[in-house]
């Protein structure tokens, strides 16, 4: 992201003319990181919502606060917008500390989870509030609105009526309502949960796009891992007013820092260590060799990692030492595009589960009852501390 | 024609029976109770003041004349006194009922539950007395001699002696004190609706505190607020007791206008006239709330 959207305009990034204004571009992208240092939030009464949260978010990212509800992440979200103060600590936005500031006067704008759209207010109204409080021209707003509707594909939604609006088309107005404003930053808390699965996959597409386009930083509250990983630059995954691990998606999915981040991100094979010798640790599901050499008390193994052959076929890499394990087919979840299988090990008095996920190419599958042979690379055998932190 | 059809059509009969007996009683009372007296009210107004006191032919529009002022001796402005101070007192008081009311109404929507319940009851109780002993309490408390009466008096408001009550001050005040409640509780039930998301989207979208309390706060307890003046409003308008003990006869309302030409004036085509400038006053009122509602609610209903 470079280059700012080629369809950016002297008349604003959202109309149809191209033009070239990188370096404008750029100074905007420099407005508009985030920097948090130390940001605590204790309520009276001694609940503490946040500890000490540092936190930096580039600019022009996609960044997304995941965790479960109450960890702290709406919280986090609403100090950003300035609706919540914190109770310690500093926050600032594009270098300028911004701790103090109420939240008319900051550069940011939120896509509430509620949408929170002025019912009283027609649509058009509704999308130029921003625009007006800031004393902007009435033409010039209308002009404005227009081109927003054009950038979101709103099309006849602007001359409706608020409470003749279903849900997603609210969620398109709350967002071209803070885009127009064309804030620093864009805060969205859990703008998509409110909407059913299908509606909901095509506007995270639409509003990736958007963010794409716009070169705008973004800040994405969910609780949502999938949502987190298919939208996100980076995540930071919350517990208890807590960051466990910031990262990428791919950082956080598949080198999960804590037992705590693993089960958030819906990691099913984990086994508990009970002793460990040089690159081989002792598991429920027998011993395993690993490369991770970093200490820890948890084996993660993901699904989509394990090889599942028949009892007598040949290893899946031959002349390179596997994890091999027997199991039983338990349940299978046939997925069209990826089959799981819920697979049952059992070694010696100890008795398993494990689930293994299968990209389906075609092959024969395996059927309930069947015995199988899984093939477990040792670099896919991971190392995890379970205490999470702060616990 | 089918059986089906039979059955329905007996069932239709059979459902439009039900329905006359159930509603019959109900406006069999209306129509005894409450249309043919308004009915026979307004045709008195339009009747002949006999020798003692009774309506009687032919029908004129003498009671409407002497409303208007013309007498025996000519044309005096009493009674169109007595129309403004109606309108005035009702819009005053409505006024600041509603400054009162609105903070209360807020404060006591942000209060824990159970405190909410207390202050609730404590806005309503005071109006389970009669009327006429709250307002034999606020004689007690602004006739002359009163502390609240000797503080006007140093403070220079009112003449030497001359007390808060009886007087104009004192029918407004009865008349806050008295329909506060009627509007505490609308506005209540307006503010526990209260959508706080929208608050915090003005905030969010530059506007300022002020400016959020103007799109954000008031129209969303709008309908509360309408409501609320319609149940101030118009009972304040036709008020009798309150201006009658309050006032000691010096500020009278319409009210007590028609009570008197019912009563010791004896003249009842003009009480009747009264009456219906009442009933026609109170619905203009009516019609003027509800186009506001509508104009300020975006075209859904707001009042009645």
């Amino acid at each position: 992201m470079a280059e700012r959207s080629p369809t950016a305009a002297p008349g604003g990034p959202f109309s149809a003319i191209e033009s070239t204004t990188g370096s404008e571009a750029s100074a905007a992208r420099e407005a508009s990181s985030i920097r948090l240092k130390g940001i605590r939030k204790e309520y009276p009464g001694g609940v503490v919502a946040l500890e000490s949260v540092d936190l930096d978010i580039r600019a022009g990212e996609f960044f997304t606060l995941l965790g479960p509800s109450g960890c702290g992440k709406t919280t986090l979200l609403r100090m950003l917008a300035g609706l919540d103060e914190p109770s310690g600590g500093t926050l600032s936005i594009g270098g300028v500390d911004v701790t103090d500031t109420p939240p008319h006067k900051r550069s940011v704008n939120t896509v509430f989870q509620s949408y929170a759209l002025f019912p009283h207010l027609s649509v058009r109204d509704n999308i130029a509030f921003g625009l007006k409080m800031r004393g902007m021209a009435r033409a010039e707003r209308e002009q404005k609105v227009v081109e927003i509707a054009g950038f979101i594909k709103l099309g006849s939604l602007v001359d409706r009526r608020v409470d003749q609006l279903s849900g997603g088309q609210r969620q398109r107005i709350a967002l071209a309502r803070a885009l127009i404003c064309e804030p620093d930053v864009l805060l969205l808390d859990e703008p998509l949960s409110a909407l059913d699965a299908g509606l909901r996959s095509q506007l995270q597409v639409e509003l990736l796009r958007t963010q794409k386009r716009l070169g705008m930083t973004f800040v994405f509250v969910t609780h949502d891992q999938e949502e987190a990983m298919v939208m996100s630059d980076r995540i930071a995954v919350l517990s208890d007013g807590i960051i466990q691990q910031i990262g990428t998606p791919q950082e956080v999915y598949e080198r999960p820092a804590n037992l705590f981040v693993a089960r958030f991100m819906g990691h099913d094979n984990l086994f508990p260590i009970s002793a460990r010798e040089g690159a081989t640790v002792q598991t429920p599901i027998g011993a395993l060799e690993t490369e991770d050499k970093s200490e820890g008390e948890v084996a993660l193994i993901r699904p989509e990692t394990l090889e599942l052959t028949s009892p007598g076929a040949p290893s899946a890499e031959p002349g390179k030492r596997l994890n091999t394990l027997m199991c039983r087919v338990v349940e299978r979840f046939y997925r069209g595009s990826n089959v799981e299988y819920r697979l049952s090990h059992q070694n010696g008095e100890q008795h398993s589960e494990l689930i293994a996920e299968i990209s389906n190419t075609g092959d024969r599958l395996f059927r309930v009852g069947d015995e199988v042979k899984v093939e477990i690379y040792p670099e896919d055998v991971i190392m995890l501390s379970d205490d999470e932190e702060g616990a | 024609m089918s059986q089906v059809d039979v059955v329905w059509r007996r069932r239709r009969r059979l459902e439009t029976r039900h329905l006359l007996v159930s509603v019959l009683p109900g406006a069999l009372w209306i129509f005894i109770f409450l249309v043919l007296p308004s009915a026979y009210l307004m045709s008195v107004a339009f009747m002949t003041n006999g020798g003692f006191g009774q309506p009687q032919l032919p029908l004129t529009l003498d009671a409407f004349r002497s409303l208007a002022g013309f007498g025996f001796l000519g044309w005096s402005p009493g009674n169109l006194y007595t129309l403004w101070r109606s309108i005035f007192q009702s819009v005053i008081s409505l006024g600041l009922v509603v400054l009162v009311a609105y903070p209360v109404a807020w404060y006591i929507s942000l209060c824990r539950p159970r405190l909410r319940a207390i202050m609730l009851l404590a806005v309503v109780v005071p109006s389970w007395t009669n009327q006429v002993i709250r307002a034999f309490g606020w004689m007690n408390l602004l006739s002359p001699g009163t502390p609240l009466s000797t503080l006007a008096e140093n403070m220079g408001l009112i003449a030497p002696n001359m007390g808060l009550f009886p007087s104009d001050f004192a029918v407004t005040l009865g008349l806050v004190y008295n329909f506060l409640p009627f509007m505490v509780l609308p506005l209540y039930a307006a503010f526990e609706k209260l959508d706080h998301a929208q608050i915090e989207a003005a905030r969010d979208l530059y506007a300022s505190p002020l400016r959020t309390f103007f799109v954000a706060v008031l129209p969303q307890t709008l309908p509360g607020l309408l409501a609320g003046s319609v149940l101030v409003a118009i009972p304040a308008f036709g008020m009798y007791v309150i201006p009658e003990l309050l006032g000691g006869g010096r500020s009278q309302m319409l009210g007590n206008l028609v009570a008197s030409q019912f009563g010791e004036a004896a003249n009842w085509p003009l009480g009747a006239a009264g009456a219906l400038l009442m009933l026609l006053a109170t619905l203009l009122g009516l019609v003027i709330l509800r186009r506001m509602g509508r104009r300020l609610g975006g075209g859904t209903e707001m009042v009645i």
